[in-house]
């Protein structure tokens, strides 16, 4: 009951406030319990190297590529009204990676683009209100 | 903020201690580097009519709106009811790729504890706006009478007052910046084609820290000229003098309230595009045809440099994206769309400099300054394209007749010039 109980929650936590990071575990399963009622996720493609999942919902798309070995997310673009919340799209550790190399960027637009590309990570974005946000994070280490 | 402006100054430097460089730069190894004395802008003529507001680019200091190419003007901020207690707070940024008003807390002294706080269900609301190069602001929405030009809203308008200090920054608004020295801006006032920021920003209800998402809020922070009296309010104009293409300093420029209800805010011989949605609903303005391809692309005062999609020209050493062609390249895009009616069609005349030498030469405005962002799926036309340029802009859900023409309310706006 209890190991029942923790499944449900943790199934609940990822519908109600769910959200796949560069290196987390994605697959149909995982893209089954995505889908809500604002949003659907599916296959769209895949080889013996990838797969590619895309989410598209009200606020935009989101894209993951998915290490077909692994079964693990190793890079996610989106086009979306609002900025990423790159917190949530890179992981905790990853996060800590951005935030080290945001120091020095490759580029930095003011206000609207910024890339940062420390040799393993590659984040790109790019936006404003006006025209909506594209944007890419890769994990090299993760790439087939 | 100032970051870029680092870098390429970096590169400057590398450049002339090779004794390298594009045209413009000069001094090789024989001594110190003198840069050029920068060239004074000859000032935008005054208006002769209408409303207006005085904007001033790159002219702050401190690291606030000193960058290249920004744009900015004073706004004042008053307690409602109160026209005796306001504040006035310079380096602004005119940003039409946004919507609203927002300033630092720390900079209304005045007002500070008089502006009320917008209520949700008990709860202050509060908001998070991101950039896209990883900025954020937060802080909650207050309702304040707003001020340009000596013109106010009739009446009081949400707007964001910005402070870390508010509580439930941390966690819900990575990378928000808690002064303007880290934003480079005492502010923004968001004056693009849509009224309000519905739908492209994050509302909160907070209490003591605790904040929820809040879908929707009792009101959106707005474009303060949407507020403006009639005559004022129904879009904006914005006038830039022309820019020598060695860059200038000092360079200035108008913002006109309203469309088309003065003589100077009236176009003349004029292209009118109708502002369109994409698929994801997300206002882009008309296609772009150039170099062989059609963009979407948009209109944006606060995007410094024009930015495309592919390298169509030679890049800067160190590949920050910038353009450095040997001399002043001329280019031609067409930009294609209706005027909500009819097909509409113009030809979009500009020139990309080699940018090294450009911003080498200690001028701080330049209206041919380009750079390719991989994965902008279109064409940027940023301050540049303003430079040299009196744009008109309609706002969603406005009209205006221009020339004997009408061109009623629409979902997006217009952009005439």
């Amino acid at each position: 009951m209890k190991k029942l109980l923790i499944l449900l929650s943790g199934i609940l936590l990822i519908q109600t406030s769910f959200a796949i990071s560069l290196g987390d575990i994605m697959n149909q399963d995982v893209a089954v319990q995505m889908n809500t009622t604002t949003s659907a996720t599916k296959l769209i493609a895949s080889d013996n190297n990838s797969s590619m999942f895309q989410s598209i919902s009200t606020e935009g798309n989101i894209k993951f590529l998915v290490n077909s070995k692994t079964s693990r997310v190793y890079s996610i673009s989106w086009q979306e009204k609002q900025a990423a919340n790159l917190k949530e799209i890179l992981g905790n550790a990853y996060y800590s990676e951005f935030q080290a190399a945001a120091k020095k960027p490759t580029i930095r637009v003011p206000l609207r683009g910024i890339v940062v590309d420390d040799g393993d990570l590659l984040v790109s974005q790019f936006g404003s209100m006006l025209s909506g946000f594209q944007g890419t994070a890769t994990a090299r280490g993760l790439a087939p | 903020m100032n970051i870029k402006l680092i870098i390429v100054t970096a590169i400057c430097l590398n450049i002339v201690a090779c004794g390298g460089g594009g045209s413009g730069t000069s001094g090789g190894n024989n001594g110190p580097y003198n840069p050029p004395a920068p060239t004074p802008a000859t000032p935008t003529p005054v208006p002769t009519s209408g409303n207006f507001a005085h904007i001033l680019i790159s002219q702050g200091n401190s690291g606030i709106c000193n960058n290249i190419n920004i744009p900015c003007v004073s706004v004042t901020i008053c307690q409602p009811g109160n026209p005796n207690n306001c504040d006035t707070v310079n380096n602004i940024l005119v940003d039409t790729g946004s919507y609203g008003l927002r300033v630092f807390r720390s900079l209304l002294t005045n007002t500070g504890n008089s502006l009320v706080t917008m209520q949700s269900g008990g709860s202050s609301v509060a908001e998070c706006v991101s950039y896209a190069d990883g900025h954020s602001n937060w802080g909650p929405v207050q309702y304040a009478v707003v001020n340009m030009g000596g013109i106010s809203t009739v009446e009081s308008i949400p707007i964001q007052v910005l402070s870390t200090s508010f509580p439930g920054a941390q966690n819900n608004c990575p990378g928000a910046d808690s002064t303007p020295e880290q934003f480079g801006l005492n502010g923004i006032i968001g004056v693009g084609p849509w009224q309000t920021d519905a739908g492209v920003s994050r509302y909160y209800a907070c209490n003591n820290g605790n904040c929820t998402f809040l879908a929707p809020p009792p009101a959106y922070v707005t474009n303060p000229i949407i507020k403006f009296p009639s005559g004022n309010n129904n879009g904006l104009t914005l006038v830039f003098g022309s820019v020598a293409q060695s860059g200038v300093t000092g360079a200035d420029g108008y913002a006109i309230f309203g469309v088309a209800s003065v003589p100077s805010n009236t176009p003349g011989a004029v292209n009118v595009f109708q502002i369109e949605t994409s698929n994801n609903n997300i206002p882009i303005n008309v296609d772009s045809f150039f170099q062989g391809q059609t963009y979407s692309s948009f209109l944006d005062t606060g995007s410094n440099f024009l930015y495309f999609d592919n390298a169509f020209l030679a890049l800067c050493p160190y590949n920050v994206g910038l353009f450095c062609p040997s001399g002043n390249t001329s280019e031609t895009a067409i930009m294609t769309g209706t005027n909500g009616v009819n097909p509409s069609v113009a030809n979009i005349f500009f020139t990309i400099g080699n940018a090294v030498a450009l911003l080498n030469s200690g001028n701080t405005a330049f209206s041919n300054i380009g750079s390719v962002f991989v994965g902008i799926n279109g064409i940027d036309w940023g301050l540049p394209f303003y430079l040299g340029r009196t744009t008109y802009m309609i706002f969603a859900g406005e009209s205006a007749v221009i020339n004997g023409t009408n061109y009623p309310a629409s979902q997006n706006g217009y952009w005439i010039y």
